[in-house]
C-alpha cells in the first residue's frame, strides 16, 4: 500500500515537476523572470487547458477535430452578442456561449454520425463554413464588451476559480460517467469496444458535441478576459486548435498513467513557459505557432516511435 | 440500357465535374453576360485557376496514396521567402530553378517528417504551414519585389504554357510510370503494396517531392502575378486547392481512381464559381460559406467510407 502511495506521489511529482523545473531554469537564465510571471503564466494556461480538456475526449477516441477553434470563435461572437444585446451580464455570456458552442459542436457530430465522413474532413469543411460565418453574423464586427463591467476573467482569482470549475467538470465527464468510460474504451480498442456493445459512431459524434461545450466555455472565458473578439479567416483558428492539441499530446506523454485532466493543465502551463522562454531569448511572438507545431511533431514522434526507442534502449543496455 | 449503365457507371461519374463546369459557365454567361465573358475577366479566371491547378496537380500525387497535404499556402510563402533571399545574394536569374529546388526540398522535408517520423501527413503539412506562415510574417518586408524582367511574363499565354507543360508531365508520370502506379496501389492498400515488394516509403517520399516541385512552380507564378512577396503570400491556397481537387472528382481515399484531370477541372470549377459569384456582387464571406458547403456536399456524396483512413 505504501509502495503504491509512493508511486502515485512520484508520478504526480513528475507531472508537476517538469514545468516547475523549466520555470526555475528560466529564472536562473533571465533576471527579468520572477515569481510574478509564474502567476500570470498560470492564468494564461487556463484558456488552452479548457479547450484541451474538450480535445481530450476527441483525441482519446480517435477523432481529429479541426473545427474546435472556429467553434470557440463563433460561440463567443454569437453568444456574446446575444447576451450583450439582452443585457444578461457575464452569467448570460457564459450560458449563451455554451449553448451556441453545443449547437456548433453538435452540427459537426451530426455530420459525422449521419454521413460517415471522416472527422478530419468533416471538421475541416465545417471550419471553412464557421470561419466565414463569423465574418457575416452581426455585420462582421465580432463582439466588443470592453465598455461593460463584464470583462472579469482578466482578474486572477476569477480566472483560476473558473479553471478549477471547468477542470472538475472535465474530470467528472471523463472519469465519472458512462460516456467517459465508453470514450476510454473506444480509444483503447475500437473493435473490442464495438463487440462489447458500445455504439462507437455515437460515442465519437457525442465527443464532437462535447468539444462544442468546451469551445463555448473557451469562447466565454476568452471574451470575458480580453473584451473584444474579431472574426478570423483563412484557417486562422487553427492556432487555437494547435494549442489545445499540444496540451493533449504533451499531457498524454507526461501523465505517467495518472489523471489526464490534471496533466493537461500542467502541460498547458509548460507551453506558456516555453512561449515566455522564446520571448526571453528575443524571438518575436509570431514564432509561437511555429514552436507549437514543432513541439506537436516532437511529441507525436515520441509517442509513435516507442518501439524504436525500446530497441535503442535494449541495444544500449547490451553494450 | 441498365447493363450499359452498369458497364459505364464509372465513366459517367467521371463526366460529372466536366458537366458541372459547363453548367456553371453557361449559368454565369447567361446571368452575368458581358462582364463574365469579357476577355479581361476570362484571362483573370485563367490566371487564378492556373495557380490552383498547379498546386492541385501536386496534391493529387499525395492524395493518390490516401493522404492529405495542407501545407501548400505556408510552403509557398516559405519557398518564396527563401528563394528571394537566396537570389538577392546570388542573382535573380536563378529565381525559377530556385523556386523549384527550394519547393522540392520543402516537399522532401514534409515527406520525411511523415514517412520516417511516422507522423500523419496532414499534421506534418500543418507544421510546415505554420512554419511557412510564421517565417513569412517575420521575414517579409516591403522591399521584396519581383525584378522587372519577370513582369513581362505575367501574361495568359505564359500561364497556359506552364500549365500545359506541368499537366502533360504530371499525367505521364501518374499514368505511365511506376511513381503514379505505385502511389495509387499504396492508396488502395499499403500492406499489399509492401508485400508486393514496393518500397512504400520511397514512393510516398517521391510523391511529396513532386508536390514540392509544383509548390515551387506555383510560388513563381504567384511572384510574377502579385509582383512581390508579402506576408499574405499563399494565404488560403491550401483550402482552395483542397476544395478544387475534391470538386474535380479526386477521391479522398486515393487509389486507382486518382487522376490529374481532377485538379484541372476542379480548379476551373472553383475559379468560375468564385468569379461568377463576385460578378453577382455577392459578399466575399458568403462566397466562402458557399465554397465550404459545396466542399462538404461533394465529400458526402463521393467519399469512399471503407478505404478512407488518411493515415496511410
Amino acid at each position: 500500500m505504501k509502495k503504491e502511495t509512493k508511486k502515485i506521489a512520484h508520478d504526480y511529482l513528475g507531472m508537476i515537476g517538469i514545468p516547475v523545473v523549466l520555470f526555475l531554469v528560466l529564472m536562473l537564465i533571465s533576471p527579468n523572470v520572477t515569481f510574478k510571471n509564474l502567476l500570470s503564466l498560470l492564468q494564461q494556461a487556463v484558456l488552452p487547458s479548457i479547450l484541451g480538456w474538450g480535445m481530450l475526449l476527441n483525441m482519446r477516441c480517435g477523432n481529429w477535430d479541426f473545427a474546435c477553434g472556429s467553434e470557440a470563435l463563433l460561440a463567443a461572437i454569437i453568444g456574446g452578442n446575444i447576451a450583450y444585446r439582452l443585457g444578461l451580464g457575464i452569467p448570460g455570456v457564459i450560458i449563451c456561449c455554451i449553448a451556441v458552442g453545443i449547437v456548433l459542436g453538435g452540427l459537426v457530430g451530426l455530420l459525422y454520425y449521419f454521413t460517415g465522413v471522416p472527422t478530419i474532413i468533416a471538421s475541416l469543411g465545417i471550419m471553412f463554413v464557421y470561419e466565414s460565418f463569423g465574418s457575416i453574423v452581426f455585420e462582421g464586427k465580432g463582439i466588443n464588451i470592453s465598455s461593460t463591467k463584464w470583462v472579469v476573467f482578466g482578474n486572477m482569482s476569477w480566472g483560476i476559480f473558473f479553471a478549477v470549475a471547468v477542470g472538475l467538470l472535465a474530470h467528472f465527464i471523463f472519469y465519472r460517467t458512462k460516456f467517459g468510460y465508453n470514450v476510454r474504451a473506444v480509444g483503447s480498442n475500437m473493435a473490442i469496444a464495438e463487440s462489447s456493445g458500445i455504439k462507437v459512431p455515437f460515442v465519437k459524434a457525442l465527443c464532437l458535441t462535447f468539444v462544442g461545450l468546451f469551445a463555448g466555455i473557451y469562447g466565454a472565458v476568452n471574451l470575458g478576459s480580453v473584451g473584444v473578439i474579431r472574426p478570423v479567416s483563412a484557417m486562422g483558428t487553427m492556432a487555437t486548435c494547435f494549442d489545445a492539441m499540444m496540451c493533449c499530446f504533451i499531457g498524454f506523454s507526461l501523465c505517467f498513467g495518472r489523471n489526464q485532466v490534471i496533466s493537461i493543465f500542467f502541460e498547458a502551463f509548460t507551453m506558456q513557459i516555453l512561449k515566455l522562454a522564446l520571448l526571453v531569448f528575443g524571438f518575436p511572438t509570431d514564432y509561437n505557432s511555429v514552436v507549437t507545431a514543432f513541439f506537436i511533431l516532437i511529441f507525436i514522434f515520441i509517442s509513435n516511435n516507442q518501439d524504436r526507442f525500446a530497441f535503442i534502449k535494449r541495444k544500449v543496455s547490451k553494450v | 440500357m441498365n447493363r450499359w449503365y452498369q458497364d459505364n457507371k464509372e465513366r459517367i461519374a467521371g463526366l460529372f465535374p466536366v458537366i458541372g463546369l459547363m453548367c456553371l459557365f453557361l449559368l454565369f454567361s447567361v446571368t452575368a453576360g458581358d462582364k463574365f465573358l469579357s476577355p479581361f475577366n476570362l484571362s483573370n479566371i485563367v490566371n487564378q485557376a492556373c495557380i490552383i491547378m498547379v498546386t492541385g496537380i501536386g496534391v493529387c500525387f499525395i492524395m493518390s496514396h490516401n493522404n492529405l497535404d495542407l501545407s501548400c499556402g505556408g510552403a509557398m510563402a516559405l519557398c518564396g521567402v527563401i528563394t528571394y533571399l537566396m537570389c538577392e545574394k546570388i542573382s535573380f536569374i536563378f529565381l525559377i530553378p530556385g523556386c523549384i529546388i527550394v519547393g522540392m526540398l520543402i516537399g522532401f522535408l514534409t515527406g520525411c517528417i511523415h514517412v520516417y517520423g511516422r507522423i500523419p501527413a496532414f499534421l506534418a503539412g500543418f507544421a510546415m504551414m505554420s512554419l511557412g506562415r510564421g517565417i513569412s510574417v517575420i521575414s517579409v518586408d516591403h522591399k521584396m519585389r519581383t525584378p522587372g524582367i519577370y513582369k513581362s511574363l505575367n501574361t495568359v499565354g505564359f500561364y497556359i504554357g506552364v500549365l500545359l507543360v506541368v499537366s502533360i508531365i504530371a499525367i505521364f508520370v501518374m499514368k505511365y510510370t511506376r511513381i503514379g502506379k505505385y502511389n495509387k496501389l499504396i492508396g488502395v492498400n499499403p500492406i499489399t503494396a509492401e508485400m508486393s515488394g514496393i518500397n512504400v516509403n520511397r514512393y510516398k517520399l517521391i510523391a511529396f517531392m513532386i508536390n514540392g516541385v509544383t509548390i515551387g512552380i506555383a510560388t513563381f507564378l504567384t511572384l510574377i502575378r502579385a509582383g512581390a512577396i508579402t506576408n499574405t503570400t499563399g494565404n488560403g491556397v491550401e483550402t482552395n486547392t483542397l476544395i478544387a481537387v475534391v470538386i474535380g472528382g479526386m477521391p479522398l481515399a486515393g487509389g486507382s481512381k486518382s487522376k490529374i484531370g481532377a485538379a484541372i477541372v476542379g480548379a476551373l470549377i472553383f475559379t468560375v464559381l468564385q468569379n461568377g459569384l463576385i460578378i453577382w456582387q455577392m459578399n466575399a464571406d458568403w462566397i466562402n460559406v458557399i465554397k465550404g458547403i459545396v466542399f462538404l456536399i461533394i465529400v458526402i456524396l463521393t467519399v469512399d467510407r471503407k478505404h478512407m483512413t488518411l493515415t496511410a
